[in-house]
């Protein structure tokens, strides 16, 4: 194979694993959802095509066994298609098993290609695979879903030939025949039928109303009508039934399910004793029966009939000999089939490319790089003085910006889809410990950059584990409690002044304070006498080695989990915070600082060098004069515009040498909804860079976030506002 | 002619040796009555009969079965009976219901 070819297998190869998993990912998607709503046909459909495309590409790249088992799990979702099972607890988990067990087989495949797996990995598709089967067309335990039963009836039509024709249409007949009084108690075949556009598809549907006598004859308030529907869903014949219930004796509704046979039809037009030519009109032009179902189902019935003398409803032999020889009339004003168009899962996926993250990486530093240029140019020309040239320059540093803005913004993806992939372990854990708890997620349009996210999804799953083993209680617990038994975990997220932030909140039992204290008392980090406030308390779940768990379960408990959260958190230059009311529950806040890779700074000179602010932060800059500020509560404040800002000076942070100044250049920022000052020499104005890194050595100063290169080649240190004035403690507690 | 005490208006107008009848308002359950005495009326006289439905802002399924019902007496009598204008809520409940008027 040449070298060309071989590149080209690898590309898609690699397409495949992506596709599958993202083929897997809707698999469990649909799974989920159909757990809450078991009638949702889109959901069914996505479910079957999930698994049919992954059957047919794993055959291509000769995955034999992931084919294979997609293959029998394709059987008995067609089952589900179709109407013939139902989804009930059993198969659910069936298939969840099934979806972990592909992506296992996947995942195997991806490191060690090999056609068939060894091992326990064999085994355990195997076993999934028995409990599977009992579902598939052969299985004898194929539960219907409850209520299904074959129309039970004398087998005389049956013994008839084709009467055991399976009709070749693949839905529900449902017909109706409303009583008299339904008006007059208050109800309308209107709302029955839209109820059931809703539960699936009413693929034809006619209003039978040969019973509506002439007006002089007719009772204004009473019906006369019926209705002959064709129907697709996912349920069983109870559930249709189910629909009616509220109409009572108000209506008669027989129920035919799909693949039926001829003999059932037959029986169902001599029960509802109505002429058997206009009812078949009306079955075939909904669409239950074809035309030559139609004529074998006629003849069978007039087959019965003629057995039946002496009844004035039942049809003559030869009025019916002499119908069926007649063509069928198209029963075209009274009927109407409906169409109606399912939302194409396509829609979905919209109009979106793959790039490869690679290139990403290297346009984003591209446009660093021209970021970095085009302040040079702009400070050259400025230094020029030409009119014309300072236009273009303006011009292009403009562009520069949008470019810039538009390649973030590409880096930035949705944070809800993480927060969806929880939902999976939420069900799963909460089944585990016997919990019942329903995940809301909120802001989930928020975006964050990519890399961030992948940072920070350990942790927040680490949270929410916490939450469900040690926050929630069982049912029985909470009702004792006087809580609602269903538990709830809320994640939310949104943007604030600079900052993403992240809160988990559960609504358990809060975090047991006397606890808490006697651990940390006993492991020493606290001494018997100190009484913290509660921020201070709760800061000490994330110590190295801390645990309150009574029980150390396969989760969580080990004391390993939130020292390692709050490391992650702050590996991203973030905070982590702690709320609890006692019996009401936890809400842990996580704060990112937005700080792109490429900044609008604000420079200022400290002491003769240069640091940068982060222009968003910065709201104004105002002079001092020396009589102006004063001090509270051995904070530094000065009075702007009636306001008491709390600020501090750069230079005593520095630990350099002030003079007392006549003025003092005051930098007010806000973060966190807190203003506060910061003293600095001077300003030098607004200035553009892309952020670097600051190496290993560096990492102990935890009030610088970064650092630039400037025009002049020289090393400028970007200050983390706001761990520098949370720092210093006098402003902190002053700002609140 | 105007229905009164409900929020039914039928207007009468000579078209073409027939009747049209316009309605403007409900045609529901609560009207029934009253629309079929009035339609009764009107069929009685004899010549064709049109239906302007165009500006009927609730209709119900008993409302339907009327206009049915005034149909089959018009087929009765040998009377032509058209309807001639459909409003929104009149296509969406033949829809709904699978009938055709």
């Amino acid at each position: 194979m040449s070298a060309g070819e071989a590149y080209d297998i690898r590309n898609a190869i690699a397409l495949f694993f992506v596709e599958a998993r993202e083929m897997l990912a809707m698999m469990e998607e649909s799974l989920l959802s159909l757990e809450k709503n078991p009638l949702d046909a889109e959901s069914i459909n996505t479910l079957f095509r999930s698994v049919h495309t992954i059957k047919g590409s794993s055959g291509m790249f000769a995955l034999e066994a992931v084919e294979r088992f997609a293959h029998e799990a394709e059987n008995v979702l067609d089952g589900l298609r179709r109407g013939a099972i139902g989804i009930d607890d059993a198969l659910m988990g069936v298939l969840l098993d099934c979806h972990d067990h592909m992506a296992r087989l996947i995942d195997r495949h991806e490191m060690d290609p090999q056609p068939e797996p060894d091992g326990e990995l064999a085994g355990a598709g195997r076993a999934i695979l028995e409990r599977l089967r009992r579902y598939g067309p052969e299985g004898a335990a194929a539960p219907p879903p409850d209520g299904m039963e074959r129309a039970e009836g004398p087998r005389g039509v049956d013994a008839l030939p084709g009467a055991d024709v399976v009709v070749a249409g693949n839905h529900w007949h449902i017909s109706l025949r409303f009583g008299p009084d339904l008006f007059r108690d208050g109800l309308d075949p209107r709302s029955f039928i839209a109820y059931l556009g809703e539960r699936g598809r009413v693929s034809g549907i006619v209003m039978v109303d040969d019973r509506v006598p002439g007006l002089d004859a007719m009772d204004p308030e009473s019906c006369y009508l019926g209705f002959e529907i064709s129907f697709e869903g996912v349920c069983g014949k109870q559930d249709i039934i189910d629909v009616f219930e509220f109409a009572g004796d108000d209506c008669d509704v027989r129920v035919l399910p799909p693949q039926s046979r001829i003999g059932e039809f037959v029986r169902f037009i001599r029960d509802i004793n109505e002429p058997p030519m206009r009812l078949g009109e009306i079955l075939v032009a909904v669409g239950s029966l074809t035309e030559g179902e139609l004529e074998i189902a006629l003849s069978l019935q007039s087959a019965r009939g003629a057995g039946r003398v002496g009844n004035d409803e039942a049809p003559l032999l030869g009025d019916i000999v002499v119908n069926e020889k007649m063509v069928h009339r198209p029963v075209v004003e009274a009927a109407l089939v409906k169409q109606r168009d399912l939302a194409r899962t396509e829609e979905r996926k919209g109009k979106s490319l793959r790039i490869d993250s690679d290139k990403l990486d290297d346009l984003i530093n591209n446009i660093g790089e021209l970021v970095i240029i085009g302040s040079t140019v702009r400070q050259q020309a400025d230094r020029h003085g030409d009119a014309a040239l300072a236009q273009s320059v303006d011009s292009m540093s403009r562009l520069i910006g949008d470019v810039r803005d538009r390649i973030m913004d590409i880096c930035m993806v949705p944070i809800g889809d993480t927060f969806r992939r929880f939902e999976r372990m939420v069900r799963d854990l909460g089944r585990e410990s016997g919990k019942e708890i329903d995940l809301v997620i909120n802001g989930g349009d928020a975006e964050l950059d990519k890399t961030i996210i992948e940072k920070i999804t350990d942790p927040l799953m680490h949270l929410v584990r916490n939450s469900i083993d040690h926050g929630i209680d069982v049912p029985a617990e909470r009702e004792r409690k006087g809580k609602p038994p269903r538990g709830a975990i809320a994640i939310t997220a949104y943007h604030e002044t600079g900052n993403f932030v992240i809160e988990i909140a559960d609504d358990g039992n809060g975090l047991d304070r006397e606890r808490i204290r006697s651990a940390a008392i006993e492991k020493g980090m606290l001494s018997a006498a100190q009484t913290p406030g509660d921020d201070e308390l709760f800061q000490l779940i994330f110590a190295p080695g801390f645990s309150t768990a009574g029980t150390v379960t396969s989760i969580s408990g080990r004391g390993v989990g939130m020292d390692v959260v709050k490391k992650n958190v702050e590996a991203l230059r973030g905070s982590i915070d702690v709320r609890s009311v006692d019996g009401e529950g936890v809400m842990i806040r996580i704060n990112l600082p937005l700080t792109l890779a490429i900044i609008d700074g604000f420079m200022v000179a400290v002491n003769g060098a240069l640091y940068i602010v982060p222009l968003d932060l910065v709201r104004e800059v105002v002079e001092v004069g020396r009589g102006e500020t004063a001090q509270m509560d051995g904070a530094n404040i000065v009075n702007l515009r009636g306001e008491a800002l709390p600020f501090m000076r750069l230079r005593e942070f520095f630990g350099q040498d002030g003079g007392e100044l006549e003025t003092e250049c005051v930098l007010v920022v806000e973060c966190m909804r807190r203003k506060a000052g910061i003293v600095v020499d001077r300003p030098v104005g607004e200035f553009q860079t892309v952020i670097k890194p600051l190496g290993a050595m560096f990492r102990g100063l935890d009030w610088v976030s970064g650092a630039t290169i400037i025009g002049t080649g020289e090393v400028v240190l970007i200050l983390d506002v706001p761990r520098i004035v949370q720092g210093d403690h006098r402003v902190r507690t002053l700002a609140g | 002619m105007i229905g009164d005490g409900t929020r039914l208006i039928i207007t009468k107008k000579k078209s073409g040796g027939g009747t049209r009848l316009h309605f403007s308002g409900d045609i529901t359950i609560y009207t029934a009555r009253k629309l079929r005495d009035l339609l009764a009326g009107f069929i009685g006289r004899g010549g064709p009969i049109e239906l302007d439905l165009s500006d009927v802002e609730r209709i119900d399924t008993a409302g339907l079965q009327l206009l049915v019902s005034a149909k089959r007496e018009c087929a009765r009598k040998g009377l032509a009976c058209a309807v001639t204008g459909r409003s929104r809520e009149v296509t969406g409940i033949l829809d709904l219901l699978g009938s055709a008027l």
